[in-house]
């Protein structure tokens, strides 16, 4: 039909444009014309043997891999005369939320930043750039004076604004009626039943192998494992994107893991990518930036305290600091529904010559927010590499957990999805807790903010994003949140107050991620 | 294809209910729009576009000029097309939509009048309509759609760096979108970085 072929001439000439201005497309023209040296291009049919050479030679797989890569970032195309808001997101009440929020953010940086008298960004002098140079990969030894900053916000405060979201259309009576959630989140977001999610996940399934249930030292290799790490490493040789994220859907093997998640991500590192790293650091080392001292104190109250991350303290600081220069990342505001904070050159306010966005990455790091990037370090000890599959989870997944949207891998909708779940499926357990005051999503919010970071073991958590990169989701989390109630549901039953119930909870370091998953999905009887 | 904004008048929206509007509990669960076009000849529909309000389903009806004397009927072109998929949940509500001719059910050539009938089945709504309705006709004939040399990108706002050329000029802090051109370098004033306070836009 004539609308569905002119919306894929859109999307093609979408895909078209962003691709034009990669690297990618400079190599392949690069490629092209050094292939009319080969014997086998000939002229009168030079385009389809310059496309038989691409094919050969792995060059149309990387291009494929591009291509996937921004049908799984980007937004399709909207309506045409759809403003650009409406593609951060559709709905307005929304929008207004986010943007309320994101005014309280501003006023509590800006009042730090006025208390302590810090500016928002000076120059390093020489001395003290020569300094930084050298003690860059221990910067973990530094002991600044932190005491008298704390961090922008917690969890908790945006949970408050979450349950505060009303939707001015909605019958929001006092008194409750059918129409109250009887949750915390009271905007009616459309969100998957088990059935819906049953098909979504069907790749987890009783009949299916996975790695984190059917590798278990019980189970012999001949069933599953031997023949699931052969494919991976098939996989992995033929360089396609796609049947890596398929193939993800089952657990990565440990070994192969690294390389997957940069195939899936579309991350290579070329020369161009080391050397754009470096100039961040440059960066870095010449600018003291505020946020650079919210990122040390959030790593020294996280991630320094972990058993399990303390000892990449300093990747840490070396990927966050870049991170929060680098401004590729404000790409991603184009389909996220925060904006990135404004601030002018002193003494130019209001000219917009003189706008920036601060801080260069418009990203407010949040207490907490180091590990986002702590569970990759075990993957990746080049800092460049893990710079670039840090900078590459954020714009596609992390961004969703801090900000307030409709979609359904945003924060809101999983909050909604986890409350929905306890209650169809496990009604006496959600009461109960209601009634001593214990609102689940209390307890489950800290989880699905942080996408478990912190709180399962270390290979659990990272069989868990295996997963999230194979469907390209966050609603597993939302599914692991309610798998780990029901599994804790007989002692949850006997708590009396908020207290008792977040002991109960307090520690997940011993669960088995998938075996829990598997039976909240597809083993409880309803 | 080319298109051609019809001025049109877009009179209030009349509730249909049962009883009396001020009396009776319940909200009215069907809306009747009535468009008409004062000052333009019997023309040819090509495209409805407007932003959906929390409507569930809509009904077009059109009324037709017709040659002969007999007066001119109403028939239904559009029948409960699906808005929202769950008229309880978001999915939808505020979406951008738009009707070509090919979707209707009869043919569009010599429109008098239309009656879009919106309908919410559920309670959960304080109120729902649609905005920004436009309608086009035909524009001037193209050659047809191989002859286009790129469809029309939306708008995307300041942050689609990826959409514009390199070769456009940004402020100096802003980066140009190749991820692996180098990182724009904090703007300098006099030899130092000084910012004001965040502003609140």
């Amino acid at each position: 039909m004539l609308q569905e072929e002119s919306d894929l001439a859109l999307i093609i000439a979408q895909i078209v444009q962003k691709l034009k201005g990669s690297n990618l497309y400079a190599q392949l023209e690069r490629q092209a014309w050094a292939s009319l040296q080969r014997p086998e291009i000939k002229l009168e049919s030079l385009k389809e043997d310059i496309k038989e050479f691409f094919k050969i030679s792995g060059w149309e797989k990387k291009l494929q891999n591009a291509v996937y890569s921004e049908l799984n970032v980007f937004p399709l195309p909207s309506h045409p005369a759809a403003p650009p808001e409406h593609l951060k997101e559709p709905l307005v009440y929304m929008r207004k939320a986010q943007g309320s929020w994101e005014k309280r953010i501003l006023k509590s940086l800006n009042s730090m930043c006025t208390e302590l008298s810090i500016p928002l960004a000076r120059k390093r002098p020489v001395g003290e750039q020569k300094e930084l140079l050298n003690k860059w990969n221990e910067m973990g030894t530094d002991e600044p004076d932190l005491s008298l900053f704390r961090p922008v916000y917690a969890p908790k405060d945006f949970l408050e604004v979450l349950i505060n979201l009303r939707n001015p259309n909605y019958e929001n009576g006092d008194s409750h009626s059918f129409r109250t959630h009887l949750g915390l989140i009271q905007v009616p977001l459309k969100v998957k039943d088990i059935p819906e999610l049953k098909e979504f996940f069907v790749e987890l399934g009783l009949t299916a192998g996975q790695l984190g249930i059917d590798d278990s030292t019980q189970v012999p290799p001949e069933l599953f494992e031997n023949e699931h790490v052969r494919i991976g490493q098939k996989v992995l040789s033929e360089q396609d994107s796609a049947a890596a994220q398929q193939y993800i859907r089952q657990g990565s093997p440990t070994a192969l893991r690294a390389e997957l998640w940069a195939l899936i991500l579309n991350i290579s590192s070329q020369p161009e990518d080391i050397l754009y790293y470096e100039q961040l650091k440059t960066n870095v080392i010449q600018h003291d930036l505020l946020v650079d001292s919210l990122i040390y104190k959030d790593v020294k109250l996280t991630a320094s305290n972990d058993d399990y991350y303390f000892v990449f303290e300093d990747y840490l600081y070396q990927v966050l600091l870049c991170f929060s220069r680098d401004t590729s990342v404000l790409g991603h505001f184009a389909y996220n529904s925060a904006s990135p904070p404004k601030s002018y050159i002193r003494g130019k306010l209001g000219l917009e010559e003189y706008a920036v966005f601060y801080p260069p990455n418009g990203v407010i790091p949040f207490h907490g927010f180091s590990m986002y990037v702590a569970p990759l370090c075990f993957l990746y000890h080049e800092p460049s590499k893990l710079y670039q599959i840090f900078r590459e989870m954020y714009v596609r997944f992390f961004f969703r957990l801090h900000s307030i949207s409709s979609h359904p891998s945003g924060i809101v909708s999983l909050c909604l999805l986890f409350e929905t779940l306890l209650q169809t499926y496990l009604p006496q357990l959600f009461y109960h807790l209601r009634e001593i005051g214990a609102q689940p999503l209390r307890i489950s919010f800290k989880w699905m903010v942080r996408a478990f970071s912190g709180y399962l073991a270390t290979d659990q958590l990272l069989l868990l994003w295996d997963r999230i990169l194979g469907y390209n989701s966050l609603e597993i989390l939302a599914v692991l949140a309610a798998a780990v109630f029901a599994f804790r549901a007989v002692n949850l039953m006997e708590v009396t107050s908020l207290a008792a119930a977040e002991a109960v909870l307090a520690d997940l370091s011993t669960l088995k991620v998938m075996p829990l998953l598997q039976i909240f999905l597809f083993a409880t009887v309803t | 294809m080319s298109r051609v904004s019809v001025p049109c008048h877009v009179k209030g929206t009349v509730a249909l209910q049962v009883g009396d509007v001020r009396t009776s509990q319940g909200r009215p669960g069907v809306l009747v729009i009535d468009v008409t076009f004062p000052s333009v000849a019997p023309f040819e529909l090509q495209e409805i576009m407007f932003k959906n309000y929390y409507t569930a389903f809509l009904t077009i009806r059109v009324r037709q000029h017709t040659s002969t004397h007999t007066p001119a009927k109403w028939v239904t072109c559009l029948r409960d097309y699906c808005l929202m998929p769950d008229p309880h949940s978001e999915e939808g509500a505020q979406e951008y939509v738009s009707l070509f001719k090919h979707q209707m059910l009869c043919d569009m050539g010599k429109v008098l009048e239309l009656r879009l009938i919106l309908r919410q089945p559920s309670p959960l709504w304080l109120s729902f309509t649609v905005e920004e309705l436009q309608i086009y006709q035909q524009g001037p004939k193209d050659l047809g759609i191989w002859f286009q040399v790129s469809p029309t990108l939306p708008a995307s706002g300041q942050y689609a760096f990826a959409l514009q050329s390199p070769s456009m000029t940004f402020p100096k802090w802003l980066s140009h979108p190749v991820p692996c051109e180098q990182p724009a370098p904090l703007l300098e004033v006099d030899g130092c970085y000084d910012l004001n306070l965040l502003s609140y836009t």
